[in-house]
């Protein structure tokens, strides 16, 4: 069994317990520079602010709803993600952190899941201010489902029924109830659904989880991908994905950030690269890797009108470093170069 | 993380140890002999001060309204979210979207926010007036020189 703990609006909750004044008001939190919603308190998604809309679309519903912006503060919703993370992991005796409002948690062993969860929960409510919601299921894409399906039931009265509002257990519904779940979620809800996958399904008359739930696994994978047949395994109770509680070494790092207003000349562009070459690089040491290229790329913004400009490229090392210095140099030149 | 809370304010506080050295047990006004120091124990102040690490902010109080508790204008309440609030326990409070510290009288049914200072009225949340104890203050630093 496996339970999803995740913070609602996590950004926005977070600024709601330092500025309790925001309490009840429509609220966003901005990306860096400003530039698009990437949290949204329910009153915001009531005004209709989709995730990711930048800010000059929406910027009229500040004098007409009373909508507020805010700059984000990561190094605080970090923090806070901290806390509620070390709470989340009382719940049982393995956890993966997902993103920073999430958690995985394995619940091996754990007896009396429903009630635990409630507690945590409600644990974090008031120790930290977040109000979380919990989903529990046999497998980590149903526990995700679940964990939509206790927000829904919360923000939306009606989508599902109450009673699986903040704490849902798909263990303890009937078989009934559970298909009843399932019709009412939309395929594309379904974690590891992704956009062009969920069209398709669509499109072939599969729209909702109950009907992808009864597909055949080894059809699909003929049909579709191996990945799309361990989610129908899942859905259907078969624990495929395992709890990952030591995440892999990343890959790749990525620092990027939209202008308030577009930039034409280089010293200011210059200027950003090698900041965020310097940011990388800190993130780098953090967890003891080095890079052996740099990719340095600049676009217009999608949503202005004009001539579009959008251009990059991969500055090699001479050897894999995490020096500073070196990185942002590469940065710079590439920069130039585009 | 350095903390410097704003006034009113209150900000996350790490949970790093920070190691001082205690002294004796009580320091009386006479003069201890040099020699005792040298049975000292290093104390984390960290852990003397948070209990629950997750649940702890700090607030920078602003103004005079608690000043016969001991807390002035600029000192720094240490504030633990994972206390209940009793009748009695100083509190930080949200009145009107605004933080607050001042004692919690609970008491018969009656809830009331009281300050430390006779020049300011209590605080009666009035019909459909929301006020809440956002944490229960247990510590407050007091500075006298940096």
């Amino acid at each position: 069994m496996f339970a999803l703990v995740d913070g609602n609006n996590f950004y926005v909750s977070c600024e709601r317990v330092f500025r309790p004044a925001l309490i009840g008001r429509p609220v966003i939190v901005l990306s860096n520079n400003d530039g698009c919603a990437i949290a949204r308190s329910d009153e915001a998604k009531a005004l209709g602010v989709k995730m990711g809309q930048p800010w000059f679309e929406i910027r009229h519903l500040a004098d007409t709803d009373g909508l507020v912006a805010l700059s984000a503060n990561f190094a605080l919703y970090g923090d806070m993600s901290d806390r509620m993370m070390s709470l989340a992991a009382g719940l049982g005796p393995t956890q993966e952190i997902y993103s920073i409002d999430e958690s995985f948690i394995g619940l091996h062993g754990v007896r009396d899941v429903t009630r635990r969860a409630w507690t945590v929960r409600e644990r974090i409510e008031q120790w930290i201010g977040i109000p979380c919601g919990v989903g529990i299921a046999p497998t980590k894409t149903l526990a995700k489902l679940a964990n939509h399906v206790a927000k829904s039931a919360e923000r939306k009265p009606g989508s599902y029924p109450a009673k699986l509002a903040r704490v849902c257990n798909f263990a303890e519904l009937s078989p009934q109830e559970m298909q009843l779940v399932l019709e009412s979620t939309q395929v594309t809800e379904i974690w590891g659904v992704g956009k062009r996958i969920g069209a398709a399904l669509v499109e072939g008359g599969i729209w909702n989880a109950q009907l992808l739930r009864r597909l055949d696994p080894s059809t699909i994978r003929r049909r579709r991908s191996v990945v799309l047949e361990r989610t129908v395994l899942e859905l259907q109770g078969q624990s495929c994905i395992k709890l990952d509680d030591a995440p892999a070494p990343k890959q790749m790092i990525a620092c990027t950030r939209s202008f308030g207003c577009p930039v034409t000349d280089l010293p200011p562009l210059i200027e950003a690269v090698s900041a965020f070459a310097t940011r990388a690089a800190e993130k780098l040491r953090k967890q003891d890797g080095r890079a052996s290229q740099i990719q340095v790329f600049a676009h217009t913004s999608p949503h202005r009108e004009g001539p579009r400009f959008s251009r990059s490229i991969v500055v090699p090392l001479v050897r894999p470093t995490a020096d500073t210095r070196l990185i942002v140099e590469a940065a710079a030149t590439g920069m130039r170069a585009i | 993380m350095t903390f410097l809370p704003i006034h009113n304010q209150p900000a996350p506080v790490t949970d790093t140890p920070c190691l001082v050295l205690l002294v004796g047990d009580c320091v009386s006004a006479g003069f201890p002999s040099p020699a005792e120091d040298f049975a000292a124990t290093r104390i984390d102040l960290t852990a003397e001060l948070i209990t629950h690490p997750q649940a702890t902010f700090m607030i920078r109080v602003s103004g005079e309204s608690m000043i016969e508790a001991g807390i002035a204008d600029g000192d720094v309440l240490i504030v633990d979210r994972a206390l209940k609030p009793e009748h009695g326990s100083v509190v930080v409070a949200i009145v009107d979207g605004e933080f607050t510290v001042k004692y919690l009288h609970q008491r018969f049914g009656q809830f009331k926010l009281r300050a430390a200072n006779p020049t300011f009225p209590d605080i009666i949340p009035r019909d459909g007036q929301m006020v809440e104890v956002w944490g229960v203050v247990t510590a407050s630093i007091k500075r006298f020189r940096k």
